[in-house]
């Protein structure tokens, strides 16, 4: 407290200053009592100012301390009105807390700034029997202390970063709002809460590792990612610090805790481009327009031996890249023009190696917005490489489908090697290429084919190969000899290609599995820098002329086997030609021949009868007819043979056939037979279509109706029902009959030529019927057959290919 | 109109039973012209071209028909319908081919040769009748003969 200061107390009313209060009599001021006061003692000894004012705030008392603190002595103030000496008073919160004391009588605390003096005071009041008194002290000081503490909360209120604090327990006891903002915890929420319950760690570990560090060190800073309250992360950059006791005693934490998150990821985004830059493996270089080099990445370091450090700051001449003039030139203008350049390149490495590079250069704006040119470098050295060997393969390839297609195309073993020799000189780049097949039989080899030019090597040639390359190419290596000049021992024809002018030559087996089948031999006029790369076209190529050879063996086992098929085909020709001839022959001889004294017996017998009838008995007569009768039946029986066997030699037209149309045809046919008989034919309509011979379907159908008119028991009126039915694709006929039907034990004699079940006097005819139609059905693909129960009657059945219902 | 009753029919058959049968029916089917059979086709030739056995005309006039049968011993019917078809005299000659084969390949070939008419010698005698009354009908009284020379 400051004892210089001019103090201010209670004070005597000045007259004409107006101020509340009553209107009662002023009483004469108390006589101080001193000896009899001990109190008044004590009074003079406080550290806190003491007046007592009557009920005119005259001052009645004033300690020691209060003379100070009013920068009054008490003799000057006591009998004095406060607001006769205080003027300034008037109006304070002071003023109206004194005048409640003391209406109201009621003791007043009130601490308050006394703002004409600026300062703070506390005042304890009490009513006392002659007014009030009035204990007071100054707190400007603390007052002031608390201001800047309060403002101190402010300013941590308002700053933008959470700021939280903890006691030794690490429980929150402050949190400012932008920790709540950030954290999603309010101020009330957190505060009493354990600070990890409120920041959420990445990991315990993290946690507890922090805090270690706050411990020894003192403090933490770091960045790591914290959880929100609503389960959302965020980038947090975090200072933290110890609060420490005089002593050194832990007393808490003290955090600051901001959100980097948006920082980060533009931060991120930076380093990403870069590292982009870095990982891509173009060469990216940024230069100035004065060619200055300012960037220089990973990849130009790889592809140009020049590390970041070292172009930097240097011209592009470093590079030596752009080195044809041309390209220099037209680079430049296109730049100048502000369009972007791009062309293939030949650069070189610091080490002085140079490739093909893919070069981009364009013009930009840095990032101050000067113009800067910027050129990515790409090294399509392999790429150019890969696509010559593509190019050599798709050759090759061509080359290849070549001779494949002349093996598709021909059996010719002389084409397949003219072609394997072309593309034999066209790839490996000799002047002269000839393809050889060994002679089996001799064990030479001879030259199939040859593209190229020479008087030596020619098709036909047996070549005089030494026996050392022979055995070579027997064991599957191929020979090179690259100076034919020099004379070479057991090689008859090297001196004669030598002769003509001929350098080196190589000379490659050909292999169908280990066996050597022939050999591939390239000239050179003079020697190949390289024959590397030989290999792998020269098997291909083997391969192809080894499959010619194969396929020309096969084709002439091929030729021999057909030629030998031929042979046997013209010999069994030549066989069912004598047999059909001979088998004419007896037709003709059956007709001719027998009928011929058939027709004698027959016509002798009536003759007989018709001229010399008279002179016959009546037995006589009667031999006669027997006579003509079996004549008779022998014409019969020697017609329906013929018919039988020229049934299987005839041409039948298979197509189509109506069956209703066939079966009226064949009713036509046996129509004398029904009306003989009475016969009743139920046709069940419509019976479809067939795949059929017209004619011969017709007599078929004709010898079923037949029969089944025949054969039904004189007493009987015959019924015979046909009718149709469609089976799997098939059309199968039926013809029923009333008739005497067929004994099991017969069945298999039904259908065999001239096999006859029952006796000429009941059911005349030759037997040949049921084969006949058994006969045109096989040569019809169709079949027939049948069901039948004794004396009840039979049902016959063909069947055919269906070709529809109506 | 009728062919002269007098002119001869030729009959070229070398079985004697068909010959006596044929004669028979013909004379059956009331055809009173002279009937003269020729054993072979040798016999045929001969007596068309006048030769051998046949020199007198007179005798022997050349035949207003040729009944041919085809399978004959020596010449048979196809090579004397081929070597009459060649004779200018006789080229034009009537020629009825009688004969037991049905075959397609020799009615073919019969006809390829020029033969008019192509029969087959049925098997019961009373067919055979019928067919000479309609050789008779036809041939001797309703075609109209070429004029061949005497």
């Amino acid at each position: 407290m400051t004892k210089a200061r001019t103090a201010v107390g209670a004070a005597q009313p000045k007259p004409g200053v107006s101020r509340p209060r009553s209107a009662r009599s002023v009483p004469p001021p108390p006589t101080p009592e001193p000896a009899a006061d001990p109190y008044r003692a004590l009074l003079e000894q406080m550290a806190d100012g003491f007046v007592a004012f009557d009920r005119e705030f005259r001052y009645l008392y004033v300690n020691g301390r209060a003379g100070e603190l009013l920068g009054r002595s008490p003799d000057e103030l006591v009998g004095n009105g406060y607001y006769d000496l205080y003027p300034e008073a008037v109006g304070t919160p002071f003023e109206r807390a004194y005048a409640r004391a003391m209406t109201e009588r009621i003791p007043i605390v009130i601490e308050d700034y006394f703002a004409p003096w600026d300062r703070w005071f506390e005042n304890r009041i009490s009513p006392t029997p002659d007014g009030i008194c009035i204990l007071f002290s100054e707190i400007t000081e603390r007052k002031r202390a608390e201001q800047v503490v309060g403002l101190q909360a402010d300013l941590l209120s308002s700053v933008p970063e959470a700021v939280v604090a903890t006691d030794e327990n690490l429980k929150v006891i402050y949190w400012n709002t932008s920790a709540a903002n950030l954290l999603g915890w309010s101020s009330t929420e957190a505060i009493g809460r354990s600070i990890s319950d409120v920041v959420e760690a990445w990991s315990e570990t993290e946690r507890s590792g922090i805090i270690d560090a706050v411990r020894t060190t003192g403090s933490w800073h770091g960045e790591a990612p914290r959880r929100r309250r609503d389960g959302s992360w965020f980038d947090a950059n975090i200072h933290l610090a110890g609060r420490r006791s005089p002593d050194g005693r832990f007393l808490g934490l003290i955090g600051v805790i901001e959100n980097v998150t948006q920082r980060n990821v533009e931060f991120r985004r930076s380093r990403f481009q870069a590292q982009l830059l870095n990982g891509a493996h173009d060469a990216i270089i940024v230069f100035s327009p004065d060619r200055r080099i300012q960037l220089w990445n990973r990849g130009a370091e790889e592809l140009f031996g020049w590390t970041a450090a070292e172009a930097i700051g240097q011209t592009t001449e470093i590079l030596g890249f752009l080195i044809v003039a041309e390209q220099r030139a037209e680079a430049a203008e296109t730049l100048a023009r502000g369009e972007r350049w791009r062309e293939e390149i030949t650069y070189h490495h610091r080490d002085g190696t140079a490739s093909v590079g893919d070069a981009v250069v364009a013009p930009a704006i840095g990032e101050q917005g000067e113009p800067i040119f910027y050129s990515v470098v790409r090294d399509v050295t392999e790429r150019v490489r890969l696509q010559g060997e593509a190019e050599a393969a798709r050759r090759s390839l061509e080359a290849l489908h070549e001779v494949e297609l002349t093996i598709i195309e021909t059996s010719d073993f002389g084409t397949v090697a003219a072609a394997a020799a072309r593309a034999v000189r066209a790839l490996i780049g000799c002047d002269l290429a000839a393809i050889g097949r060994l002679d089996l039989s001799t064990g030479d080899l001879v030259v199939s084919a040859v593209d190229g030019d020479s008087a030596v090597m020619v098709s036909g040639l047996r070549v005089e190969a030494g026996r050392e390359t022979l055995d070579a190419l027997r064991a599957g290596e191929a020979v090179y000899i690259s100076d034919l000049a020099v004379p070479a021992t057991g090689n008859a024809s090297a001196a004669a290609l030598s002769a003509e002018g001929w350098g080196a030559v190589l000379n490659a087996p050909l292999q169908v599995e280990t066996e050597l089948v022939g050999n591939i031999t390239m000239l050179w006029r003079s020697a190949p820098s390289s024959v590397h790369d030989v290999q792998a076209i020269l098997t291909d190529i083997g391969n192809c002329v080894a499959i010619g050879l194969r396929q020309m063996h096969l084709q002439a086992e091929i030729a021999e086997h057909v030629a030998e098929l031929e042979t046997r085909v013209e010999a069994r020709t030549a066989e069912l030609a004598d047999i059909n001839a001979e088998l004419d022959a007896f037709s003709a001889t059956v007709a001719h021949d027998l009928r011929a004294p058939l027709r004698s017996m027959h016509g002798f017998a009536q003759a007989l009868v018709e001229d010399e009838g008279e002179n016959l008995s009546d037995r006589g007569r009667d031999y006669t007819d027997r006579i003509r009768g079996a004549a008779h039946r022998m014409e019969a029986l020697i017609a329906d043979l013929l018919e039988y066997s020229r049934l299987s030699r005839s041409r039948l037209n298979l197509r189509d056939i109506s069956l209703d149309s066939a079966l009226q045809s064949a009713l036509g046919q046996v129509s004398g037979a029904i009306e003989e008989r009475g016969a009743e034919i139920d046709k069940r309509a419509p019976l479809g279509h067939a795949r059929a011979d017209r004619p011969a379907l017709v007599q078929a159908l004709a010898n079923l109706l037949g029969n089944a008119v025949k054969f039904v028991p004189p007493d009987r009126t015959p019924k015979v029902t046909v009718f149709a039915e469609a089976r799997d694709g098939r059309r199968r006929l039926w013809v029923e009959d009333n008739g005497i039907g067929i004994e099991s034990r017969h069945r298999e004699r039904v259908f065999l030529p001239f096999e006859r079940l029952h006796g000429v006097e009941s059911y005349p005819g030759t037997g040949v019927g049921l084969a006949v139609v058994q006969r045109i059905l096989g040569r019809m693909d169709g079949e027939c057959g049948f069901e039948s129960e004794p004396g009840l009657g039979s049902r016959f059945w063909i069947e055919l290919a269906d070709t529809g219902p109506a | 109109m009728t062919v002269d009753p007098q002119m001869p029919i030729l009959v070229a058959e070398d079985n004697p039973d068909d010959a006596l049968l044929l004669t028979r029916s013909l004379r059956k089917a009331r055809i009173t012209n002279p009937v003269i059979v020729v054993p072979d086709g040798d016999g045929a030739i001969d007596y068309l071209s006048g030769t051998g056995a046949y020199t007198d005309r007179d005798r022997y006039p050349l035949p207003v028909v040729l009944l041919l049968d085809l399978k004959m011993s020596r010449r048979s019917g196809f090579e004397v319908l081929a070597w009459l078809r060649e004779q200018p005299g006789v080229r034009t000659l009537p020629v009825i081919v009688l004969t037991s084969s049905k075959e397609s390949r020799d009615v073919k070939r019969a006809y390829e040769l020029g033969a008019n008419s192509y029969l087959v010698k049925p098997g019961a005698p009373d067919d055979m009748v019928e067919v000479m009354r309609g050789v008779g009908l036809y041939w001797l009284i309703l075609n109209e003969p070429p004029i061949l020379p005497s």
